[in-house]
């Protein structure tokens, strides 16, 4: 039997969109997405699609438990986005959703390291033309800084793939346990796209900007990819347990200081992302699975969270929370939907972050690792007070803004209901979801105290949250992040261009007008009055003249050449004697 | 810098008064739930009772005051960049 493979045919589906009109953009990118999500059904574990390119075996198609498990929200999620954006026409969005998600599919499938660097990079130039769809200045710059990022980090993924390929001649893609310089040129380039610091501006940097549909796809795929190759490359790798609690950590503390309720939700991304490379970072089967299982999770809710975000948008055309507020009147769908996305992404029990991030914690607590355990416990608090609490309050609750908008339309509601409906779903029956991890899990996460105790965590931050909300008044700011080295950089570096050039067209143009143009001026003009005597003074001595005679005669010349009147016969004997000593000298 | 501080109160007194009871009630249910499950809610470390209370109080209270601290430094002008 031949296997398809669902990112190809995306990619093949997204080159028809520019032919089509009207509602047969939706319906053709609603049956594409539901296509993709049967073929990756259909597909049985093995490797699929092999050629030969550059002595190397490629693998288009490798299916595991691990590329299924990412296939699959890949395609559910893609479904949902489309139903959400079953009302919105522009095919040039739903073209490079459908192109965007099929690259993740390649990758996500990519049995070696070169498909896999192909579809990897397709992915940073589709995420990049979404980005481009907010179609405003500061998205058009946002998008600029996108891909110049994401071009480092692809030249350090293909330099440690080449050296690697050339080191060792082979270009699987499977665990890199060997710490050597190209494994880690790798890792550098799949952490650059999982988002993590320093090289993590470029999410929240980015993803605001772009249009309403664009930031929910936008959320889903290329953090969760690398998240992906992160597990399939490099589990256990100590280094990434530091990052991921960085991440975590600073993912809540950006989020607190946003004002933009967009940006609020990418900084959650980072934190949440965080979680998924502590648990590839402690590498045991249970902390990979719960990475495995908070990607799925994650990606679900998030999307729901920028769909509600991007239904406010579409409807009041406000994004900073100093903007909003008071909407729950107006639009009680969308707070609703929002409000299962935001205790989800809480992990209050019922929900499905409870059952998916607590493979995690768990694991911590299995290794003895202590203060792993206390940062991810911390982290978990904090995302209850950034993104379950001050996004939906502000956006809703807190103060009348005076916007009276309609609620989210009937297809946006649709999309919002299908993801909320997977979020209650995978929390009260979390069977399906560990069935389709990677190692087989043993795990209750409804036990009576670690219910109890989630419980008291959350409320007990939402206490925190009201008791300190004096201290979380918003401002009309931005926070200065990462991207101030390259942002505020470049331009000192430009500045400073401009004037090291400016300093050097200065000092060449003195050299040249003070220096070289006179210095060649004088030369032509009494080069010879210089020149003639002490060619001709010697001769002079052989032919026996005196040295008053000689002197007079030098004198002559020097009045002769003074007034242009040089002896035909002089001159060519000087022209003779000169050629003769450059004969010599050459 | 000038910085526009909004409001972030809850819209009215009766609003503000209903937040508190849910809250206060919600966060007091949990402590009797655990004090029901005694002997099972304990596990290793979080041996003490409203371990996790504390815990999530004081963790999203010290986050806020990092958070606003950092803010000093961190926060600049939207038209920072432009």
């Amino acid at each position: 039997m031949i296997e398809l493979h669902p990112g190809l045919v995306l990619l093949a589906g997204a080159s028809v969109f520019p032919i089509l009109r009207g509602r047969m953009v939706n319906l053709y990118a609603v049956g594409l997405s539901l296509l993709s999500l049967l073929i990756v059904a259909s597909l049985s574990d093995g490797t699929y699609l092999r050629i030969w390119f550059l002595d190397q075996r490629i693998e288009l198609l490798h299916v595991d438990k691990l590329s299924k498990a990412f296939a699959y929200v890949f395609c559910i999620n893609v479904l949902a986005v489309e139903l959400f954006a079953f009302s919105m026409r522009d095919r040039y969005c739903h073209g490079i959703t459908v192109a965007y998600v099929g690259s993740s599919l390649g990758a996500v499938f990519a049995g070696d390291l070169i498909s896999f660097y192909v579809f990897w990079e397709l992915m940073a130039v589709s995420s990049a033309f979404l980005v481009l769809d907010g179609r405003t200045e500061r998205a058009r710059g946002a998008a600029f800084r996108y891909i110049m990022v994401h071009i480092f980090g692809g030249l350090c993924l293909l330099a440690g793939i080449l050296t690697r390929i050339t080191a060792t001649g082979s270009a699987a893609l499977e665990s890199l346990v060997d710490p050597a310089v190209w494994n880690w040129l790798i890792l550098i380039g799949i952490l650059t796209n999982a988002a993590a610091p320093p090289l993590s501006a470029w999410l929240s940097d980015a993803y605001p900007e772009s249009s309403v549909m664009g930031g929910v796809v936008l959320s889903a795929y290329t953090t969760k990819t690398a998240v992906y190759a992160l597990a399939r490359g490099f589990p256990g790798w100590e280094i990434l347990v530091v990052v991921g609690c960085i991440m975590t950590i600073y993912g809540i503390i950006y989020a607190l200081l946003e004002n933009d309720m967009r940006r609020i939700l990418a900084y959650s991304i980072i934190n949440q992302v965080g979680f998924m490379v502590t648990g590839i970072g402690l590498g045991t089967p249970m902390s990979i699975d719960g990475s495995v299982a908070h990607a799925f999770c994650h990606i679900i809710y998030k999307s729901l969270l920028w769909m509600s975000a991007g239904a406010v948008l579409f409807r009041t055309g406000k994004r900073k929370c100093t903007e909003l507020g008071g909407l729950y009147r107006y639009m009680p769908w969308t707070l609703f939907l929002c409000c299962v996305g935001a205790v989800s992404i809480s992990s209050f029990p019922g929900t499905s972050g409870f059952t998916s991030k607590s493979l995690i914690l768990e694991a911590a607590l299995e290794e003895n690792r202590f203060w792993v355990w206390l940062v991810l416990e911390i982290a978990s608090a904090g995302v209850f007070l950034h993104a379950g609490i001050k996004f939906p309050y502000f956006v809703f609750f807190a103060r009348e803004s005076g916007l009276k908008p309609k609620d989210a339309n009937k297809s946006m509601i649709m999309g919002m209901s299908v993801l909320a409906f997977l979020c209650i779903f995978l929390g009260l029956y979390p069977a399906p979801l560990y069935n389709l991890l990677p190692y087989e899990v043993i795990y209750e996460p409804y036990r009576y105290p670690h219910v109890v105790s989630q419980l008291q965590l959350l409320l007990f931050s939402a206490l925190a949250f009201f008791v300190f909300l004096p201290l979380l008044k918003r401002t009309e700011t931005i926070s200065i992040d990462t991207d101030w080295f390259y942002r505020k950089g470049a331009r000192a570096f430009h500045k400073a261009l401009g004037r090291a050039l400016s300093w050097g067209h200065q000092m060449s143009r003195s050299f040249v007008d003070e220096g070289l143009i006179p210095f060649i001026a004088h030369i032509s003009r009494d080069g010879l009055a210089w020149f003639a005597p002490i060619a001709l003074y010697p001769i002079w001595m052989i032919l026996g003249e005196d040295r008053e005679e000689a002197a007079e005669k030098v004198a002559r010349i020097q009045r002769a050449v003074a007034s242009g009147a040089v002896p035909i016969g002089l001159g060519a004997a000087a022209a003779t004697v000169l050629l003769f000593i450059l004969f010599v000298v050459i | 810098m000038s910085q526009t501080e909004k409001g972030s109160e809850p819209r009215s007194k009766r609003g503000k008064g209903a937040l508190w009871l849910a809250l206060g009630g919600g966060c007091a249910m949990t402590l009797l739930l655990e004090l029901i499950g005694q002997g099972e809610v304990h596990e290793g470390l979080k041996e003490t009772f409203a371990f996790y209370a504390i815990f999530g109080f004081v963790s999203c209270a010290m986050l806020i005051v990092v958070a606003k601290l950092l803010g000093i430094v961190l926060k600049v002008e939207e038209s920072y960049y432009d």
